[in-house]
């Protein structure tokens, strides 16, 4: 980016204490796509930027653009701050989730309006009480990779490019998902180490990238939807970005604690 | 330009430190080796002697160097009072205000999901120990307002209720010293929450 001052809209994607007072910071801005920045003072001085600089929130922000690898953050004001999510842990943990996605799956310097829009639209959703379930995560996921280009195909075989049109056997039947293949494989192409995947569950996520954002929560998940689209899904977006995420251990620890 | 390898050494180690960049770290290891040799060893000795002497507290889980610390096995400390911090800083800041009187326990971090921290790597499982054991009548959860602080803090609440103990959490709101005007909602609203009655 060129040397000087800009504004752009954005959420917080991530904030590390530095040094006696400063913040490093990782934000998805509307305008620029993910940009890093410090902050300076920002433990310390109260009036410029209160908590607005906390993972999550939607603000308003001015830095400077000096060359350097971290942007300076001159201001910022909320938006939103999204403070149901603050304060219970299985909506945080979900909420940091799509933050840390958002931020593994995107570089500096790439531009994707739509995620920063999708970004501040799911996090309100979850403000307001949707996704306790997950299917809202899936839905998610699959709306990211659709926007980032990174989709899998998941309406015909990846391998033969054939519909799938529920035949018991042979090229029209839904063999299972590959990441590696980077998509659903019929029963006439060979295929190692395919994940289970039913119809139900590939026509559902295929529709999610299609529907308003909006009406998501009233599509209808069937039974096997929300371990099948989780695991191949994660699996998927794993060997995209390949490794762990840390949210994801997170979710992990927290219902297995041992209390 | 290089640097003799003991000096580099140096600064590479000093470099991990927080708020410490090289060039500080530089600086310091330039004053180190300028300095007197009793300070270069007393400095020495005295790292080296931190985390083999200072362990921690098996009550509050503090850093201190008896066991229990010396706020767990004061009289006069009100143990059936427990305040709940998330890290020994926390703990310093309260301490150093004056007025509390309780004991305290340190968790040595919050649940952390952007840093995969989870409830097993923080002094939870303690926490209840104490707790069911103790005859502890009020627990204060003084975690911070950020998300972790905020969330780690309704986490042990759910935890604790089933022991029947009073449950409390510190205010938030406006910083003394400052005006209304400069307030953000959240703060105000937490501040308007947490009102109380005038005593004229
Ligand atoms: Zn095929
Ligand atoms: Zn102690």
């Amino acid at each position: 980016m060129k040397r000087g001052l800009y504004k752009a809209h954005a959420v917080v994607l991530n904030s590390i204490d530095y040094g006696e007072s400063d913040r490093i910071l990782a934000f998805f801005t509307k305008e620029h796509g993910k940009i890093k920045g410090i902050a300076k003072g920002a433990r310390r001085s109260r009036k410029r930027f209160v908590g607005n600089l906390d993972p999550l929130c939607h603000i308003k922000l001015n830095y400077y653009c000096g060359g350097g690898e971290l942007a300076r953050v001159e201001d910022a004001s909320l938006i939103e701050g999204f403070h149901n999510l603050r304060t219970d842990i299985e909506r945080l943990s979900n909420a940091c989730y799509i933050l840390e996605l958002v931020s593994e799956m995107t570089r500096e310097g790439q531009v994707f309006p739509r995620v920063y829009g999708m970004l501040a639209g799911f996090l309100r959703m979850m403000d307001s009480g949707a996704g306790a379930d997950g299917c809202l995560l899936r839905f998610f996921e699959i709306r990211l990779l659709n926007a980032i280009g990174f989709m899998p195909c998941i309406d015909r075989c990846v391998v033969c490019n054939k519909p799938i049109d529920g035949a018991a056997n042979g090229a029209g039947r839904l063999n299972g998902f590959s990441s590696e293949k980077g998509g659903i494989v019929c029963g006439g192409c060979p295929a190692g180490g395919l994940l289970p995947i039913s119809p139900g569950t590939a026509r559902l996520l295929s529709t999610a990238t299609k529907f308003d954002e909006d009406k998501l929560t009233r599509l209808v998940p069937g039974a096997a939807f929300t371990d099948e689209s989780e695991r191949i899904l994660y699996d998927f977006i794993k060997f995209q970005i390949g490794k762990e995420l840390k949210t994801k251990k997170f979710m992990h620890k927290l219902k297995n604690a041992g209390f | 330009m290089q640097y003799a390898e003991p000096i580099d050494r140096l600064i590479k180690a000093l470099s991990r430190l927080p708020g410490v960049g090289e060039k500080s770290a530089t600086r310091i290891a330039l004053f180190i080796l300028n300095s007197r040799n009793e300070y270069a060893d007393e400095l020495a000795a005295s790292v080296a002697g931190l985390k083999e002497k200072v362990a921690l507290c098996s009550g509050c889980m503090t850093f201190s160097d008896a066991d229990p610390c010396r706020i767990c096995a004061n009289p006069a400390r009100d143990a059936h009072t427990i305040c709940v911090v998330s890290d020994f800083k926390d703990m310093v800041a309260i301490e150093g205000m004056g007025g509390y009187r309780g004991s305290y326990h340190v968790l040595h971090g919050n649940l952390a999901p952007l840093k995969g921290v989870g409830p097993d790597e923080i002094r939870i499982k303690e926490l209840l120990g104490r707790v069911e054991a103790d005859g502890v009548k009020e627990v204060i959860l003084a975690t911070g307002f950020d998300p972790e602080g905020e969330s780690t803090s309704v986490y042990l609440a759910r935890l604790l209720k089933p022991c029947g103990v009073k449950i409390t959490r510190i205010a938030s709101g406006i910083p003394v010293g400052s005006f209304v005007e400069y307030m953000d909602g959240a703060t105000l609203g937490r501040a308007m929450e947490g009102r109380k009655e005038v005593v004229a």
